[in-house]
C-alpha cells in the first residue's frame, strides 16, 4: 500500500471565523494570513455565488431513492389504487439495497382514467427541465410505464425489463412535477417495478445521478482527483453572458490571486475574471479548456495583473489570475464562453461546464487550495516560542473581545496624565518600528495613560495586559480602577526580574492573579486578572510609567520613559493572544477544529487516544484535548484538563459512563502527554498521565456512532476550548497495555 | 458569511431569536444557535467632560453581533438601523 502525503487541511476541518495572532517563527507578533478569502467556495451553487443567466445542475427531488417518503405522493384515478411501496426492497444500480419496490394498480378499468402513479411536486422552474428514473421489473417481465415532466403534454410511454435502465424526459418550461404513472389504456392492470435514483435536474440532460435526502442538491462530478465533488456551471437559455460570481473586501492596492479548476463540458471555453467594486476596471483570462491555450482580457487599467493556465488531471485546468485590487471589492467570476473571449451569446438551457475550488488568496500566485464553507479560510495559528523560537503547536482559543480602542496607539484615544506618548519610538514585538514610548513629565505625581468608560455589568472577571520594554525606565504598572479612582487595583513589574508589587485601594476590584511572559529584544507581556464588583458601573484600564526605584508617584524629566505596545483588556481569568483595534472593539473568533473522516484510521471496538498538549494554567475551567464523540455527551472517547489543572477523561457509551480515576498530575502550564485507553476488555478503561497510570475500570460497552475528533474543544464544538497549544493527536485501533501507555506519556 | 449588528429590545428577545432552550438536570441551558455570538448588551453613552465623575446614558435595546453564513430571516428585522459611523465592536 502507498503512503500518501496529506496537508492540515486535507485531514483536518478548521475554521476561525476572523483573524487572529500569533508568533511566527521569527518570534514576532504577527497577524494569520487569509488562505481563501472565498466562502462556499466549491460550491457555487450556494447563495454566496450569485448565478446571471446560469445555473448549477441540481436534483431538484427530494428523496430522490424514498420513494417510502412522504415527499413522494400516492395517488390514483378511476378504478386505480395508490401504489404500495416497499422500502429498500431490492439491490440497486449502485450496489447498495436501496432500491424501492412500487406495485402500482390501475384497477379493472381500461381508460385513460383509471391511473396509478407516484408524484413529487416541486417549486415551478420556469424552465425546461429533464426527469430521470432508474427503473426494472421486479420479476424480471417487460411491462410498459409512463414518466411524466412537467404538463400533461410532456409523457413519455416507458418499455420497462428485468434489467436496470435509466428513462428520461425532458419537459418544457414551466415545470411543477415529476411523475410515474399506470395508466389503464397503455398496459396491464399491476405492474411491479423496482425504482431508485429519481431526478429533476434543469435542462435537457438527465445529468449524472445526485442522491438527495430532504433537500435538492447539486449534481457532482469527478475532480482533478476522480473525487466526486465538482460541480456543473450552466447557461440559460438567454442572450447574454452567462456567468457565475461572488464578491468579497480587500485591501486597496493589494495583489490577490483568483484560482479556479475547470474542465470542458458541453461548452469548450470560460472566462476566469477579476473585476473591482463599481466595474470600473477587470482582467481575465480566456481559456480553451480542450488546449489550455488562453488570452487575456482588461477593461479600464488593472495593474500587476497576470494569467497562468496549468493541465491538472482528469482533463481539468487550474486557472489563475493576479491583479491588484484597485478598491476594497474584488469581484471573482467565471463566465461560459461560445468561443475563445466571446462572453455573450445565446444559450441553449442545458450546456456547461465543470467548476470546482475557486481560491482567492494573497499575493500573486495560487496557493494550495483551502476548502471553504460559510467563512474565509483564516489560517490556522502554528505558534512559536517568541524566545527560544520552539515549536508550540497549533493554537486553539475561545472567542475574546479586546475592549481598548487604538491598542497600540497611546497618542489617540488614550488619555494622558502627566505623560506624553513618543509614537513609533522602536522595534515592537511585532518586528516593526510601532511601540509607542510612554513619557513622564517633569511634574510630581503619578504618570500614565489610561482609557476610562468601559462599562461593567454584574460581577466580572477582567483580564488587563500589555507588553513593556524598559527604557530609561526598567518598571511599569498596570491598573484597573472605577471612574474615581477611590477604587482600584495596580501591579507593577520589575520588567527584568517579573517581580511584582501590588496597591489595592477599595474593596470591588479584587486581584486574582498577575504575571510576565517574557519574549525576546526585552519585551515583556504584563498581565493582571480582577474581578470587578457589580457595584461599579464602570471601569477604567490604566498603563503606568515608573520610576527605577519602584515607585508610581515621582518627577519625571520629561524625556525617560518606558516603551509600551498592545494594550488589551478582556473578560475572562486569563489573557488570549493579543486582538490589535483601532477605532472599535475588536473580536476574535474561536480557533474550531476537527477531524471529521474517521475511515480508514478509527476502531470503535478499542483504541488509545494519545495528546501532547500544553494547557493554559491560567484558565480554571474544564479544557478539552481531545474528544472522539456523535455529538453529545452520551457516545465519547475524551481527554480534558481539569479545572484543578490535573487531566481526567471520559470514556461514554449509550450514556453510561465508565471513567478511569486520573493520576493527580498537573498538566496545565507545561508540554504534556496524556493518553486514554478503551475497549471492553478487563482493565480496559484508564488514562496515562505524562507517564503515569490512572486507576483502570471495565467497561460493559465501547461508545457507539463515533462521527469525529473534535480537537481542543468540547462534544458540541462549542465550548470548553483548550486555550493552549496541541502538539500531537495520535488514535491506535488498539487497547495499549498499561506498559506502553505509561511508556507512551512518560516525558 | 455576513455580519450581523443586530438590536433586540431587551436580553429576553435576545435569547429566544439566538438560543436553544434545553432543559440538563432541571435547569435551562442556552446554547446559542451561532458559534460566533458576541453579546454586547446594554451600551451606553459616556460624557467624560468631567473624567472623574462620568455620566452614561443608557441606550436602546440589548446589543449583539453575529458572524454567520446562512441565518434565520427573522433577524433581519433586528438589524441596527440606522448604522452608526463607527460600530462599538465589530470582528477582527
Amino acid at each position: 500500500m502507498g503512503l500518501v502525503a496529506k496537508a492540515f487541511q486535507d485531514i483536518i476541518t478548521f475554521s476561525r471565523a476572523t483573524a487572529g495572532t500569533y508568533v511566527n517563527s521569527n518570534g514576532y507578533i504577527t497577524n494569520s494570513s487569509v488562505l481563501n478569502y472565498l466562502t462556499y467556495s466549491n460550491a457555487p451553487d450556494n447563495a454566496a455565488w450569485t448565478k446571471s443567466n446560469s445555473f448549477v445542475q441540481t436534483n431538484l427531488l427530494t428523496y430522490s431513492q424514498e420513494l417510502d417518503n412522504a415527499a413522494w405522493n400516492k395517488l390514483s384515478g378511476g378504478t386505480g389504487v395508490v401504489p404500495v411501496v416497499t422500502a429498500n426492497y431490492a439491490v440497486a444500480p449502485d450496489g447498495t439495497l436501496t432500491a424501492d419496490r412500487v406495485v402500482f394498480d390501475r384497477g379493472t378499468g381500461t381508460s385513460s382514467a383509471d391511473v396509478s402513479y407516484i408524484q413529487q411536486n416541486v417549486t415551478s422552474v420556469s424552465a425546461d427541465c429533464t426527469g430521470s428514473f432508474w427503473l426494472r421489473t421486479t420479476d424480471g417481465s417487460t411491462k410498459n410505464i409512463t414518466l411524466r415532466v412537467g404538463t400533461a403534454t410532456f409523457n413519455y410511454a416507458v418499455t420497462v425489463t428485468g434489467t436496470w435502465t435509466r428513462v428520461s424526459l425532458t419537459g418544457v418550461s414551466p415545470i411543477t412535477r415529476i411523475d410515474l404513472l399506470a395508466y389503464g389504456d397503455r398496459g396491464p392492470q399491476v405492474i411491479d417495478l423496482l425504482v431508485w435514483g429519481a431526478q429533476l435536474v434543469q435542462g435537457s440532460v438527465p445529468g449524472d445521478y445526485q442522491a438527495t435526502t430532504s433537500a435538492a442538491l447539486p449534481v457532482l462530478y469527478a475532480d482533478y482527483q476522480g473525487n466526486l465533488r465538482a460541480r456543473k456551471l450552466c447557461e440559460a437559455a438567454t442572450t447574454a453572458s452567462h456567468n457565475v460570481s461572488t464578491s468579497v473586501t480587500v485591501a486597496a492596492g493589494t495583489v490577490y490571486t483568483l484560482s479556479v479548476k475547470l474542465k470542458a463540458a458541453e461548452r469548450g471555453f470560460a472566462q476566469v475574471r477579476y473585476e473591482n467594486g463599481g466595474s470600473t476596471e477587470f482582467f481575465a483570462a480566456n481559456v480553451n479548456l480542450a488546449t489550455g491555450a488562453y488570452t487575456t482580457s482588461t477593461f479600464g487599467t488593472p495593474t500587476q495583473t497576470n494569467a497562468v493556465v496549468t493541465m491538472l488531471e482528469n482533463g481539468y485546468w487550474l486557472v489563475s489570475i493576479s491583479a491588484a485590487a484597485s478598491n476594497t471589492t474584488f469581484v471573482t467570476a467565471v463566465f461560459l464562453q461560445s468561443a475563445l473571449g466571446t462572453n455573450s451569446y445565446t444559450g441553449d438551457g442545458s450546456s456547461g461546464i465543470y467548476i470546482a475550488d475557486a481560491q482567492l488568496n494573497d499575493g500573486s500566485t495560487a496557493l494550495a487550495y483551502y476548502d471553504t464553507t460559510q467563512y474565509a479560510y483564516n489560517a490556522p495559528r502554528f505558534d512559536y516560542d517568541p524566545v527560544t523560537l520552539a515549536a508550540k503547536g497549533l493554537l486553539i482559543e475561545e472567542q475574546r473581545a479586546n475592549l481598548l480602542l487604538q491598542s497600540n496607539d497611546f497618542a489617540t484615544t488614550w488619555t494622558p496624565s502627566r505623560a506624553t506618548v513618543t509614537s513609533n519610538a522602536v522595534l515592537s514585538p511585532d518586528g516593526a518600528v510601532t511601540a509607542d514610548k510612554l513619557i513622564a513629565t517633569a511634574v510630581a505625581g503619578t504618570h500614565r495613560v489610561y482609557q476610562s468608560g468601559i462599562t461593567n455589568s454584574g460581577t466580572t472577571t477582567r483580564t488587563l495586559s500589555a507588553y513593556f520594554k524598559a527604557a530609561e525606565y526598567s518598571y511599569a504598572g498596570l491598573m484597573l480602577s472605577d471612574a474615581t479612582e477611590s477604587d482600584q487595583n495596580r501591579v507593577q513589574w520589575n520588567l527584568a526580574t517579573g517581580a511584582t508589587t501590588n496597591s489595592p485601594v477599595g474593596t470591588t476590584i479584587t486581584l486574582v492573579s498577575s504575571s510576565m511572559q517574557t519574549l525576546s529584544n526585552g519585551w515583556v507581556r504584563c498581565i493582571m486578572t480582577c474581578t470587578v464588583d457589580a457595584a461599579e458601573p464602570s471601569i477604567t484600564a490604566w498603563l503606568f510609567v515608573i520610576d527605577n526605584t519602584n515607585a508610581s508617584t515621582f518627577t519625571g524629566d520629561g524625556v525617560s520613559g518606558v516603551y509600551a505596545y498592545g494594550a488589551q483588556l478582556e473578560t475572562g481569568a486569563f489573557a488570549t493572544s493579543y486582538i490589535p483595534t483601532t477605532t472599535s472593539q475588536f473580536t476574535r473568533a474561536a480557533d474550531v477544529a476537527s477531524v471529521n473522516t474517521l475511515s480508514p484510521w478509527f476502531n470503535a471496538v478499542a483504541g488509545t487516544l494519545y495528546v501532547e498538549s500544553i494547557a493554559n494554567a491560567a484558565s480554571p475551567a474544564n479544557q478539552y484535548l481531545a474528544t472522539l464523540n456523535d455529538g453529545t455527551t452520551n457516545n465519547r472517547v475524551t481527554l480534558f484538563k481539569a479545572t484543578g489543572g490535573t487531566a481526567n477523561s471520559r470514556v461514554t457509551a449509550a450514556g453510561v459512563a465508565s471513567n478511569p480515576t486520573a493520576p493527580a498530575t498537573t498538566i496545565a502550564g507545561i508540554t504534556s502527554k496524556v493518553a486514554l485507553t478503551f475497549s471492553t476488555a478487563a482493565s480496559g478503561v484508564n488514562i496515562y498521565v505524562n507517564g503515569t497510570a490512572g486507576t483502570a475500570v471495565t467497561a460493559a460497552a465501547t461508545p457507539a456512532g463515533i462521527l469525529r475528533l473534535g480537537l481542543g474543544l468540547d462534544e458540541t464544538a462549542s465550548t470548553s476550548f483548550l486555550n493552549g497549544h496541541l502538539r500531537r493527536v495520535t488514535f491506535y485501533p488498539r487497547q495499549m497495555t498499561s506498559g506502553e501507555g505509561t511508556a507512551l506519556t512518560t516525558l | 458569511m455576513t455580519d450581523l449588528y443586530l438590536k433586540f429590545a431587551d436580553q429576553t428577545e435576545a435569547e429566544v431569536h439566538l438560543y436553544d432552550f434545553t432543559e440538563v438536570d432541571g435547569a435551562l441551558q442556552l446554547t446559542p444557535k451561532y458559534l460566533n455570538t458576541d453579546v454586547l448588551g446594554t451600551l451606553y453613552n459616556v460624557d467624560n467632560t468631567d473624567p472623574e465623575n462620568p455620566v452614561y446614558t443608557p441606550l436602546d435595546g440589548w446589543h449583539v453581533n453575529l458572524r454567520v453564513g446562512d441565518y434565520d430571516p427573522a433577524l433581519d428585522a433586528f438589524k441596527v438601523n440606522p448604522e452608526p459611523l463607527i460600530w462599538r465592536r465589530v470582528w477582527a
